[in-house]
């Protein structure tokens, strides 16, 4: 063996370097993390999971969050291919829909497919999880273009007044993970501020081996995690004492800075409707949306607020423009606001206990029959 | 005895080395210790480290060692350390420590003290070796001390009385020594080649004895080197060169590998006290492998990392694993599984006992039952004294035991068909995976808090529970 001399040494660095600027330029140039995304061991060596993969501690939760969205979808049930006497209906929406605090199967999607329902023609409805926390329009649309793609043949959309408002749309993770899904958004017809430095993605650095380490490094713990998935049929942790819904309320009548007076300023989101029929009509596919239930707390302030996150004032004014927009689109609209008791809420004024999960069920069913009868007629 | 370090002709480089290695000796414990809730001791801890190491050197060295100016200078540097770690207490935004240091004039108390024992043990040192019982008994009873739950909950119950903070509150954890255990292995093994005169033990400079006990790269989880053998490195002419350094980086960067990419994603999925109670069907299986992988990796890892450090530094610390996984019997794995402890006990609690045992003239085989009995039941307690651990180490015992009398019956049949060399590699092969499934199927012990629950992973992998 040649005795290594500060000439070799020098060489071997010099190379390496160049050999490590040339695979991070590569990566950077042919940007491969939609495709890595694409590759699962889901539904192939592990089960497809029931919901998209969301976690905030993967040692306790056996989940983390991934930004990816080809990931998000390639490690979901709803990527098998649908079977002939299949009705698949996807359900997109916030936290309350994902299921926090909620088991797979107690979730408005566990409880939907455990009532076995079938279409008018006798095909079997399958109900597919497509929430993700937390509140945003923009990325339920963005879940809603790519949900196309798996051939739903209806979709349901779960609202509520939170997932409108126009500031807090850049916050979400899968936007600014997937600026170019959420570009497609804003070019349906959503003013997204998408001169906002979170939605503008990385730049050369960013885009590069290691700037993506990160991305990468999450792709690779969800197939890892795929095997506690397969082991323990646990995507979150149940265990812990969960935080207490806020009862008594603080005396203001504002939802971020937006007062009923703003509804119908640019404060509120309302062309998210407009984008989201437009992009299911273009696919023909029938839509169902829901205003989900919110909680009424009682406690202090009460007579201003319903809850924590909603002012009164201000969430029944979005009920009423709720109503009379979906009106003026021709969607049905299923607003079951005040459907659970405070019994059936869990630690947030949407969340609900399994109970709250299967009354919503219930009457999401019979929504859907309506909407389905119509739609074969 | 005189206490000079008799070092070779020790060049510029070397003294920097030497110092700025002297310095992160002392300082390196103190910025790692984990916080304790119990006032102060984050500090104190790695005081009584170091303090541990002076008392020790003292015992072997005896007060005429003080006559030696580099004695002295080792001392006043060593204080120095201490005093800018503790005056950091008044610029908070330049300290590194973990806690709030305490008020320097405790610290300096407590300097002052450990000077006063140091002095004692000095004092008591005499030719006769009889003496070195009494650190050999301290080390030894804070050892038991801080393994046992139930002393260490004590232990943090008063401490937390001594500064009129919540007895309530007390638990073993509060009393986290980090690297207690280490430095305690290479004391004792100092304290008893001296006391047995096994080894011929050259003197050693209170200043390289502190860098030895507390080598920064080897002091959280080993290897334990010999002082012997660490000293005769470090005292070897030495300067930076590029194969030296090529290799110590390339050991540390497989060491990464090995710790950050591999141990660490094994562990989202290796077998733990929670999912062992989540966990169900031959998944299980998948569980308690990931699990074998990752204690491979994650403390391969480390000695990596600590032995390219030492590489670079011009110390070879010795291997701590090599293949334990790809060996065809259980005590091969054991001759390649965490070497330098298991040379440890084999040199100072193995070795000695059966010695003693065939002076009593045990049977042979009674004789490697208890000693491998003792031995695995020590080692398994170093880890901690809970029911787990000590299932663990009778899981080893008896697995060594069935093996040595397996080979030695093996030796006494005259050749059969099955010993042809033909046969060889197939029985190579069988012999590994027996022993890894065995080694694998022991981790469950040790990866689980509770028999009930190891039982239920064992359930669950037999296909009896779900």
């Amino acid at each position: 063996m040649r005795p290594v001399t500060g000439g070799i040494a020098i060489r071997v660095l010099g190379r390496a370097l160049v050999f490590f600027v040339i695979l991070n330029l590569a990566f950077a140039v042919l940007q491969p993390l939609p495709w890595l995304g694409s590759l699962s061991l889901y539904g192939r060596v592990f089960p497809a999971r029931e919901r998209f993969p969301f976690g905030d501690d993967p040692a306790r939760d056996y989940n983390l969050v991934v930004g990816n969205l080809d990931a998000l979808f390639a490690s979901h049930a709803l990527a098998a291919p649908k079977a002939a006497d299949e009705y698949r209906i996807v359900v997109l929406g916030d936290s309350s829909v994902w299921g926090v605090l909620l088991a797979p199967a107690d979730t408005l999607t566990g409880k939907l497919n455990a009532m076995a329902l079938r279409a008018p023609d006798g095909r079997r409805v399958r109900f597919y999880n497509l929430g993700y926390p937390d509140f945003s329009v923009a990325k339920d649309l963005m879940l809603m273009r790519r949900a196309l793609a798996y051939h739903p043949d209806l979709i349901v959309w779960a609202v509520t007044l939170h997932a409108f408002v126009a500031e807090r749309q850049p916050e979400h993770v899968l936007l600014q993970d997937n600026p170019a899904d959420a570009r497609a958004v804003a070019g349906l017809g959503l003013p997204l501020a998408l001169n906002d430095a979170r939605l503008a993605g990385p730049d050369l650095w960013g885009r590069t081996l290691v700037g993506q380490r990160r991305p990468i490094a999450d792709l690779m713990r969800l197939q890892v995690l795929g095997a506690m998935w397969a082991a323990t049929g646990i995507d979150q942790d149940l265990s812990g004492p969960a935080e207490r819904l806020t009862i008594d309320l603080e005396p203001n009548e504002t939802l971020r800075g937006v007062t009923s007076a703003d509804l119908e300023g640019g404060e509120v989101l309302w062309s998210a409707l407009d984008v989201g029929v437009k992009i299911v009509r273009e696919a023909d596919v029938p839509l169902l949306i829901i205003n989900e239930p919110t909680a009424t707390t009682g406690g202090a302030n009460s007579d201003l607020r319903y809850n924590a996150f909603y002012p009164r004032r201000a969430y029944d004014r979005y009920r009423a423009v709720l109503t009379r927009r979906t009106g003026e689109l021709g969607v049905p609209l299923l607003d079951v606001w005040d459907l659970s008791p405070l019994a059936e809420y869990t630690n947030s004024p949407v969340h609900l206990n399994p109970a709250g999960s299967a009354r919503l069920a219930a009457a999401t069913a019979d929504a859907l029959a309506r909407v389905m009868a119509a739609g074969r007629r | 005895m005189t206490a000079s370090a008799t070092p070779l002709q020790t060049s510029r480089v070397m003294q920097i080395r030497n110092g700025l290695a002297f310095a992160a000796a002392i300082a390196f414990p103190f910025l790692l210790q984990p916080v304790s809730p119990i006032r102060n001791l984050t500090f104190w801890l790695p005081l009584a480290s170091l303090g541990l190491v002076v008392l020790v050197w003292f015992s072997l060295h005896g007060l005429s060692a003080l006559r030696e100016a580099a004695t002295r200078r080792a001392l006043i540097a060593a204080a120095l350390v201490v005093a800018a770690l503790a005056v950091t207490r008044f610029l908070p935004a330049l300290s590194l420590l973990p806690a709030r240091p305490p008020d320097p004039l405790l610290v300096a108390v407590a300097l002052t003290l450990l000077a006063g024992l140091g002095a004692l043990a000095a004092r008591l040192s005499t030719a006769a070796t009889r003496v070195l019982w009494l650190p050999v008994a301290l080390l030894l009873v804070l050892f038991i001390l801080l393994k046992a739950e139930v002393l260490a909950a004590l232990i943090s119950a008063g401490l937390r009385a001594l500064g009129a903070q919540d007895l309530a509150q007390a638990s073993a954890s509060d009393v986290n020594w980090l690297g207690y255990s280490y430095l305690a292995f290479r004391l004792l093994a100092v304290l008893r080649d001296r006391m047995t005169g096994a080894r011929t033990l050259r003197p050693y400079g209170l200043a390289e004895f502190v860098v030895f006990a507390l080598f920064t790269p080897a002091f959280l989880s080993g290897p334990i080197d010999r002082a012997d053998r660490f000293l005769k490195d470090w005292r070897a002419p030495w300067r930076p060169n590029v194969a030296d350094l090529g290799e110590s980086a390339r050991r540390i960067l497989i060491g990464l590998v090995k710790k950050l990419a591999l141990a660490d994603t094994l562990a989202l999925v290796a077998l733990n006290g929670d999912n062992a109670l989540h966990a169900h069907g031959l998944w299980m299986w998948l569980l308690v492998y990931a699990y074998a992988l990752r204690i491979y990796f994650d403390f391969g890892g480390y000695s990596d990392i600590a032995i390219g450090i030492g590489r670079a530094l011009g110390v070879r610390l010795p291997e701590n694993f090599e293949r334990p996984y790809l060996k065809p019997n259980l005590t091969q794995f054991w001759n390649s599984w965490h070497m330098s402890l298991s040379q440890w006990f084999r040199g100072y609690w193995f070795n000695p006992l059966t010695r003693a045992l065939r002076l009593r003239d045990w049977q042979p085989m009674q004789i490697v039952a208890v000693g491998q009995a003792s031995t695995m039941m020590l080692i398994a307690l170093w880890h901690g004294v809970t029911a787990n651990f000590a299932l663990w180490g009778a899981w080893h015992a008896v697995g060594l035991f069935v093996h040595n009398r397996f080979a030695d019956a093996l030796k006494a049949r005259p050749q059969s068909g099955l010993l042809d060399p033909r046969w060889t590699k197939l029985r190579h092969l069988v012999g590994v995976l027996i022993t890894f499934h065995f080694v694998a199927l022991g981790w469950v012990w040790f990866a689980t808090p509770m028999p009930a629950s190891a039982l239920r992973v064992f359930g669950a992998l037999l296909g009896v529970t779900r």
